[in-house]
């Protein structure tokens, strides 16, 4: 197995419209390393380009500039080994359920694993002979992620996969995704709003805001390298990157990225994902 | 088998609501030596939480002396802890001698748990453990 | 860590058609995400050919057995005549709706082509789904373009062959009729007995695919793929007679005042009109440069041609002329049009892969 699941080098990706004229880089000067064998978070706010990036990592996009490469090989090369799960979930309507999983059977004939499909197709409590255009959001988002578990990838790709789930569904449904990844060591790489649901699934974090990477790494050793400081508003925080803070009277509350021993004014404790993500979010651009 | 449940909130790491949860059932008595732990797969079909956290858990267990992995079987426990609280029984009535006192005396549940709690703390610091 | 799973058996999937077996890949799957489609073509080709073979058996017998039971060499028409005339009428129309059939299938064809082959794809995201399983994109559009082309063109062939059965072996009793059969030059008959329409069709699969690729919308692509197909096929209705170079006769070899009106039945008449003094060649005047030497030029015993002409030259024109397609240009220009279909087919197929190829990853070593 490939050590890096997924690697970025100044990937850029600019979308052109004609008319009006319009150039806008959804991505740029991203680069990146992913590991395998990891669950990976990729946050940020919406239209951050966490879409453009997974869709060029499941080769559905080329890059402008720069490169990516997804478990060793170029996107397109590694088609086989890659599942991908676009935000809307899209499934032929007109197919039950069973002929889904059958079409994934026929689509990916070296490495399907029906047990598997079925398996969480039926953990869902879903009629199997009900065509896919009848099932309901949290149904259709099970039978994308059976089609896409089905086909045993080592790298599977998840754009906003639990955001029309009800929260009971979501959790049987990560559940469920932390299990096959524990059974097979795939990598996943999820995108998400919901941040404060990655927090445990998740140990690997790639924060985008504006097409460019704003953070990146093991989850434990970027929550380890910021602290969430309180202290009087006169002292000095020199030498600490402040992400984010804030006065209120004489005592100022501030995220920072440390860069050494905290002054012993302030009082300093551990952020959490949430807030982490939250302060990179709302620090103004430059 | 121990089923274990994890608390997103309560600040302390995942990880280590394992290991924890891990040791109280060895006290208690709910595992014993041989006892299989659930696999990875299953506490994280359970949980939800990333799979790579239990096996550091697992690890720390490992390390501490108390499980042992079997490859292909899974992971198995070598030695309970003792003496388990529940078996201490003079101690118990120790605790239990001052705990009438303390309420005789009027402090209220809340009380004592905060006493309780600063005295073990005392006795068992938390040593660099971020959350 | 390994672990034993015991895979739960759901009621549901207990009921199942049994065991799973690898189905047929690709072409199972473009077949099973097209049933209804491929149902509704069956149904139609159905259709065409129930109405050729009708014409063909049944059409014919009742024109044979109505000819035997009336004489129609006599002076006047017998009674019998009417009835005659009507079973003649009765084969023309059910040859005249499988004509249609052949006809309209391009046009209908182009339209679901670019709108369920790709342009719904591309709306929905299943083709994003499609190009993220095993196969390539390169290979889903090459299933796409054939399976459709293979079944569109097979139907239409089918009722190519029937068209021409029941052609033919009408074309005896309705010459007894009618005195002629229709000619080769006519829209039905050169459609439906030469080859141009496997072309046709198979270049109604290929445009639609491009036009779903480019438009990405099911609607405007259905609506996109009709009108073209539409508009190419009006196209070589009325200007099919371009395709080849036309042969002329002029009226004073002749001796005709109106060369075009005794062209015959078996020649295309194309254009017509005068010679002038300087030889040019000018169109129009239907043929019969003036009406007053031709009125001059009738006579009781006949007509005096030569007058006619001295009468025209006076006018300052030299002679009638007509240009024409004869039965011998029905290959040529049955050729020419395939040609021109096949190489916007081919157009389509080669702009439908840049444009798959520019919107997905490359391989390595591709660029």
């Amino acid at each position: 197995m490939t050590e890096t699941a997924i690697e970025a080098e100044a990937l850029g990706r600019r979308y052109t419209r004609l008319l009006p004229r319009r150039v806008n880089w959804a991505l740029r000067e991203c680069s990146f390393s992913l590991p395998a064998a990891r669950v990976c978070a990729v946050v940020g706010p919406n239209g951050a380009g966490k879409s453009t990036l997974l869709a060029l990592a499941a080769g559905l996009d080329r890059p402008t500039e720069g490169a990516i490469r997804v478990l060793g090989r170029s996107p397109a090369d590694a088609r086989e080994r890659v599942a991908y799960v676009a935000q809307h979930k899209p499934l032929y309507g007109q197919l039950t359920v069973l002929d889904t999983l059958r079409l994934g059977h026929a689509l990916n004939p070296a490495r399907w694993d029906q047990a598997t499909a079925e398996r969480i197709v039926a953990q869902g409590d879903l009629d199997v002979t009900a065509t896919v255009r009848s099932l309901s959001g949290g149904q259709r988002t099970r039978v994308a992620l059976a089609l896409a578990l089905g086909k045993r990838p080592e790298l599977l790709l998840l754009d906003e996969p639990m955001a029309d789930l009800d929260p009971l569904a979501r959790h049987q449904l990560m559940g469920e995704l932390m299990a096959e990844a524990a059974e097979h060591g795939t990598t996943v790489v999820m995108s998400s709003h919901v941040i404060a649901e990655l927090e445990g699934s998740c140990d690997h974090l790639l924060l985008i805001r504006r097409g460019r990477v704003r953070l990146q790494g093991e989850l434990e050793d970027v929550l380890a390298a910021h602290a969430l400081v309180t202290g009087p508003a006169d002292a000095s925080l020199e030498g600490h990157t402040v992400i984010e803070s804030r006065t209120t009277g004489r005592q100022v509350t501030a995220l920072v990225r440390r860069g050494g021993p905290l002054p012993a004014a302030h009082e300093a404790a551990a952020p959490t994902l949430e807030e982490l993500v939250l302060s990179y979010l709302r620090e103004p651009v430059a | 088998m121990v089923e274990y449940r994890i608390d997103r909130r309560s600040g302390v790491a995942t990880y280590l609501q394992i290991v924890q949860q891990t040791k109280h059932a060895l006290r208690l008595g709910l595992l014993e030596p041989g006892d299989r732990l659930p696999t990875a797969r299953e506490v994280v079909a359970a949980t939800a939480i990333n799979p790579n956290t239990v096996l550091k858990a697992y690890r720390e267990l490992e390390r501490e002396g108390l499980v042992e992995a079997r490859r292909g079987l899974g992971t198995f426990v070598r030695r309970s802890l003792g003496p388990a609280a529940a078996d201490s029984a003079p101690l118990r009535d120790e605790l239990a001698a001052w705990g009438r006192k303390a309420k005789a005396s009027g402090l209220d549940r809340d009380d004592v748990s905060a006493l309780l709690t600063s005295v073990l703390d005392d006795l068992y610091p938390i040593g660099g453990d971020h959350r | 860590m390994s672990v034993t799973l015991r895979p739960p058996a759901p009621a549901d999937l207990d009921d199942a058609p049994a065991p799973v077996r690898p189905p047929g890949g690709q072409a199972w799957a473009v077949l099973r995400l097209h049933r209804w489609a491929l149902w509704a073509w069956t149904a139609y080709v159905a259709l065409g050919a129930g109405l050729l073979l009708w014409a063909w058996g049944p059409a014919v017998n009742e024109m044979r057995s109505a000819v035997a039971a009336c004489d129609m060499t006599a002076r006047v028409a017998p009674p019998c005549a009417t009835s005659v005339y009507m079973t003649a009428n009765s084969y023309q129309d059910f040859l005249v709706w499988g004509f249609y059939a052949i006809f309209l299938a391009p046009i209908l064809i182009g339209g679901w082509a670019a709108a369920s082959l790709t342009g719904r794809e591309l709306e929905t995201g299943t083709a994003q789904l499609a190009w993220t399983q095993s196969v390539t994109p390169t290979r889903w559009l090459t299933t796409k373009l054939a399976l459709p082309a293979v079944i569109a063109a097979a139907g239409t062939t089918l009722l190519l062959a029937l068209y021409r059965l029941a052609h033919l072996e009408g074309a005896g009793p309705y010459r007894a009729i009618r005195g002629e059969t229709r000619s080769w030059w006519q829209e039905d008959v050169f459609t439906a007995t030469g080859v141009v329409m496997v072309p046709r069709v198979l270049c109604a699969v290929a445009v639609g695919v491009l036009l779903g690729l480019l438009l990405r919308r099911t609607l405007a692509s259905l609506g996109t793929g009709l009108a073209l197909m539409g508009a190419g096929t009006v196209a070589f209705v009325a200007g099919r007679h371009l395709l080849w170079p036309t042969e002329i006769t002029y009226g004073s070899r002749t001796g005709s005042p109106m060369p075009h009106a005794d062209l015959g039945h078996g020649n295309q008449h194309v254009a017509d009109g005068e010679v002038t003094a300087s030889g040019e060649l000018v169109e129009g005047n239907g043929g019969a440069a003036d009406w007053d030497c031709f009125d001059a030029a009738r006579r009781h015993s006949g007509f005096d041609a030569d007058g006619y002409f001295a009468c025209l030259r006076k006018e300052g024109v030299t002679d009638v002329w007509t240009t024409y397609h004869p039965k011998s240009h029905f290959w040529p220009l049955q050729l020419v049009e395939s040609g021109i279909w096949l190489a916007v087919a081919t157009l389509a197929v080669f702009l439908s892969y840049r444009l798959l190829r520019d919107r997905t990853a490359l391989r390595e070593g591709a660029a």
